[in-house]
């Protein structure tokens, strides 16, 4: 993947950190970032979390350049990263539901009907 | 329309029970600054933006709302996962596990059902924007106060990220209502 370990440039004088450490942070931007008491490090304990939180991290850099895109719409560099992330969640994404079972339902579901299976989002992966 | 993704915006893995905390963090779904009054607020004043930033702004940012009241279930869930009712007694849960035994329940900490009176939806792009900044910093203090209240790792986590979407959010409504107070007043605006 490109630059995840470094700052990515968008316009506005954006400073990105990677999708991982955006995930422990809760923040891509490093110009608006305001820490307070504690900074988590998440570390998966197997598999499934490990991929759930590519998921997650990914998906979740996608979802902060849509907000920005929201107010910023013509900042081209910002559309092509969050393509870029957005591709990388569907990766592991599908890698995930291979395994693990449906996480989106899709057109192409199994027989038996896996949607229900646990765990749920609030139950301990 | 809305879809269900089966999976949480970040995780939640509590390992030790307490109760405490769980009194103290349901109001973050249910209470005055909470995700649930975040969620409807939002979702009710984008029919009324002037422009399409506006509309997109506000439809995406409740939507993630909406995941932050999940992530707070799930921390409230795990938290009083197999707590006996004497335990929740002693932490001061007893009319709590009188009307609603383990389950989550939109509520503030000291027990008090979510009500819509929580927050305004005026019309007024510039009013409304003002409201969503200023409940996105009651929200981080919130945060701030709750992270406050205990050293578990587990629980400051979430927290932490909750509170840093807080931040996120205050600096995308601020660039929305700079944007709003040259459309209505030009140049000269005093608002901004």
């Amino acid at each position: 993947m490109n630059n995840s370990n470094n700052f990515n440039d968008i316009s506005n004088s954006n400073k990105l950190v990677s999708p991982k450490e955006a995930l422990n942070r809760g923040n891509l931007f490093e110009n608006i970032y305001w820490p307070y008491k504690y900074v988590s490090n998440l570390k998966p304990q197997n598999k499934r979390q490990e991929l759930m939180q590519n998921i997650q991290a990914y998906g979740f850099a996608a979802h902060e350049l849509n907000l920005y895109l929201d107010v910023y719409p013509n900042d081209m560099q910002a559309v092509g990263l969050y393509n870029q992330y957005k591709e990388m969640s569907d990766k592991y994404l599908n890698e995930y539901e291979k395994e693990f079972g449906p996480v989106i339902l899709d057109s192409n579901e199994k027989y038996p009907w896996m949607w229900i299976n646990s765990p749920w989002p609030w139950e301990k992966l | 329309m809305w879809k269900y993704e089966k999976k949480l915006q970040y995780p939640v893995n509590i390992k030790k029970k307490n109760v405490q905390m769980a009194k103290y963090i349901i109001t973050q779904n249910g209470g005055a600054n909470g995700e649930l009054a975040a969620t409807l607020r939002y979702l009710n004043q984008r029919y009324t933006m002037p422009d399409e930033k506006g509309k997109a702004v506000l439809s995406d940012i409740a939507t993630e709302e909406m995941a932050h009241m999940e992530i707070i279930s799930a921390m409230v869930y795990q938290l009083l996962d197999g707590a006996t009712p004497e335990e929740l007694r002693e932490a001061g849960l007893g009319s709590q596990y009188t009307e609603h035994g383990n389950a989550v329940y939109p509520q503030d900490s000291n027990g008090v059902p979510f009500t819509a009176a929580y927050f305004a939806v005026t019309g007024d792009p510039l009013a409304d924007i003002a409201e969503d900044m200023a409940a996105e910093q009651k929200a981080r203090a919130t945060y701030e106060n709750l992270m406050n209240l205990t050293d578990d790792e587990d629980i400051l986590g979430p927290l932490s990220f909750l509170r840093q979407r807080e931040v996120i959010h205050y600096e995308r409504f601020k660039e929305l209502y700079e944007d709003y107070a040259k459309m209505f007043l030009g140049d000269k605006s005093y608002l901004i």
